[in-house]
């Protein structure tokens, strides 16, 4: 597909700056954990890509867009039929959408960018509220590619109401690095549920999200990484303007050699904004997982509210959790908090639930389940929420 | 109902029960008292399973069986409930839930079948009215930002759901307001029954005011010093604990 200017322009610049600073790679000190391999050398797997089937994520009621290489399969998909916009392409309105991250110094977001050849685009026009959340899933043409690169921009209206679903994408070997870019307006109300599941046959994951809020707008996003693989998540919201609210919140249960690099970060351009960010691991074999929080508030910026917390359990002594939960403040009435702890199930509380009959293991698996419940709870769409607390609490990784 | 003969315990090499012996028979109402430090809560948390506490010598005989060679938990299934002095607040964990998976793991254990969330919830509903336990606390994390008497409370209504035989309240008076504690007293005595028991430990009489013991004994340096009936309460009260301590005899009554 060929690219118009402005695109044109950008992929230049992008081009020169990802050659800047390159691809993450181990010599980089926030990468080291998770780049243990170069990216550039698709390795061959000898093992089958496992058997992710998004159906039993999504109920029969609720809208799905399957995209492939070629575009969105419309005989697959199921898309609302009023006040939604779905289409594919490389339209000068996506462009003008994605030149706003030009300023971004993330290699990642730039390679996606100037590599791209389509941008899935869904607008919910303003006042829709959206009574079944849209899944976005990807078919199988992606699974033998070696650079997949989805773009997706997400714009919803004023006070607009949606709930979208990233489904990870299969493949075999490669590197999905995608970018899903959302645009919340006034008093409109977005969620999004990032599902990285079953990423181990891919060679790396990365995925980036950006997301700008507007005045009284509400913006909420979970990640649930299980079997991830190696990934890295950059999730990013900045508030423009006051009384908006967003929560950022992930469940990580991780096993074998799965490494999950997060980065959340909430820029308050404005004061009287809130904002939240809360990262939950569950780490067993020789797991990892990297949490960087930020919180950055602007000179004048006041009476934000913003604050993150990363709590992790490590349930192996090979697992290992990295925090760094870090705040800048440039204004001076500002309510900001910052706590990360890391650490085993709680002895006291094993003992207070055997105390009232419940056995050690079954004890442990309800500490365990209780610790990323709330997370899970916090998913407004049944369907998503049921086979997430079915696969992320009934898993081996937890105790069963 | 429970037999402890010539009890030693200690906890990380620092000696606290030095031989006790009691005998607590079914509907039996024994209060513990003592001064600080004087092993009471240890003896609770020893009954309990508290892994922390390490048994050195001497046996507990539960309803025939050997209390010590059970876990926590098989005590707790076979009836032995102890009421926290301090309750651990768990975050995260709904407390509701928390009690359902208490009340079907003490119920598989009887053999009976476990009750759905629907079931369990109107019992738990009957059971907070008669405490006064707002409905609130039932969807919280469990004793989680709890006031001291929300805490008590929420462990009585453990023990009226579990139904134990042995109920060990160490100083559930302690974070009670007047009203709480005789709103606690009240589900007790309503509680109390031929075949189930109750150990009481306290420093105060006024919890026993309302809890009226059959027995009252005085523990000191890890041993029981005195029994006595109800009226020894008062005597205490006036006294003090050190006429029995080998101190000097309070100045006060006597």
């Amino acid at each position: 597909m060929i690219l118009v200017s402005p695109l044109i322009d950008l992929k230049s610049k992008a081009s020169q700056k990802l050659q800047q600073i390159g691809l993450p790679t181990v010599a980089h000190e926030d990468w080291k954990y998770v780049a243990d391999q170069d990216f550039e050398v698709i390795k061959s797997v000898s093992h089958a890509v496992q058997d992710y089937k998004p159906c039993s994520l999504i109920l029969e009621t609720e809208y799905v867009v399957v995209l492939g290489k070629s575009g969105i399969d419309q005989g697959r998909s199921r898309l609302p039929k009023n006040g939604v916009t779905v289409e594919f392409g490389d339209s000068e309105v996506n462009q003008n959408a994605l030149s706003g991250l030009t300023q971004s110094d993330d290699g990642m977001v730039l390679k996606a960018i100037s590599e791209m050849t389509g941008v899935l685009r869904i607008l919910v026009n303003p006042q829709i509220s959206l009574d079944q959340p849209i899944h976005i899933a990807f078919d199988e043409s992606f699974l033998n590619e070696q650079w997949i690169q989805p773009v997706v921009i997400i714009e919803l209206g004023e006070k607009a109401t949606a709930s979208v679903v990233v489904h990870p994408i299969m493949v075999a070997g490669g590197v999905v690095n995608g970018l899903v870019v959302v645009s919340v307006a006034d008093h409109a109300q977005g969620e999004i549920v990032a599902l990285n599941l079953e990423g181990r046959s891919a060679q790396f994951v990365s995925m980036s999200y950006r997301a700008t809020l507007a005045e009284s707008s509400q913006f909420q996003f979970l990640q649930a990484s299980h079997h991830a693989g190696k990934v890295r998540s950059d999730v990013q919201v900045t508030f423009t303007a006051p009384h908006a609210n967003s929560v950022l919140r992930a469940v990580l249960v991780l096993d074998d050699q799965d490494a999950v690099h997060l980065r959340t970060h909430m820029t308050h351009l404005v004061g009287e904004c809130f904002g939240r960010q809360l990262v939950k691991s569950i780490l067993n074999g020789q797991s990892v997982s990297e949490f960087h929080g930020g919180v950055y508030v602007a000179k004048g910026a006041d009476l934000t509210d913003s604050s993150q917390s990363n709590e992790n359990l490590l349930l192996s002594d090979q697992a290992r959790a990295i925090s760094r939960p870090q705040l800048q403040i440039h204004a001076d009435d500002v309510k900001a908090a910052h706590g990360a702890n890391v650490g085993q199930l709680d002895d006291r509380h094993i003992f207070y639930l055997m105390s009232r009959g419940i056995p050690r293991a079954q004890a442990e698996q309800f500490l365990l389940q209780s610790f990323i419940l709330e997370a899970l709870d916090s998913i407004s769409m049944p369907g998503v929420k049921s086979a997430l607390k079915k696969r992320l609490m009934i898993s081996g990784e937890i105790g069963e | 109902m429970v037999s402890i003969q010539e009890l030693y315990a200690e906890i990380e090499g620092k000696s606290i029960l030095k031989g006790l012996s009691l005998d607590v028979k079914p509907g039996e109402v024994h209060a513990i008292m003592g001064p600080n430090g004087s092993g009471k809560s240890t003896l609770g948390k020893i009954l309990a399973g508290h892994p922390d506490y390490e048994v050195t010598s001497g046996s507990v005989t539960f309803d025939g069986g050997n209390l010590l060679d059970m876990d926590a938990d098989e005590r707790a299934r076979n009836g032995v409930f102890m009421a926290f002095q301090y309750p651990v607040e768990i975050p995260g964990v709904n407390n509701a839930s928390f009690l359902r998976m208490s009340y079907n793991a003490k119920r598989k254990h009887l053999g009976l079948p476990e009750v759905d969330p629907f079931e369990f919830e109107l019992l738990l509903q009957k059971q907070s009215k008669l405490l006064k336990l707002g409905e609130g606390l039932l969807d919280r994390s469990v004793n989680d930002g709890f006031s001291g008497g929300e805490k008590k409370r929420n462990e009585i209504l453990q023990m009226m759901l579990l139904e134990p035989k042995l109920v060990i309240l160490d100083e559930t008076d302690s974070g009670l307001d007047i009203d709480a504690l005789r709103i606690v007293a009240e589900s007790v005595n309503r509680f109390k029954s031929p075949d189930r028991s109750f150990l009481v430990i306290t420093h105060y009489q006024r919890l026993l005011d309302y809890i009226v013991p059959d027995v009252v004994h005085v523990l000191a340096n890890g041993k029981i010093v005195k029994t006595g009936d109800h009226l020894l309460v008062r005597e205490l009260e006036e006294r003090g604990y050190d006429w029995l301590t080998g101190a000097i005899p309070s100045e006060v009554g006597g």
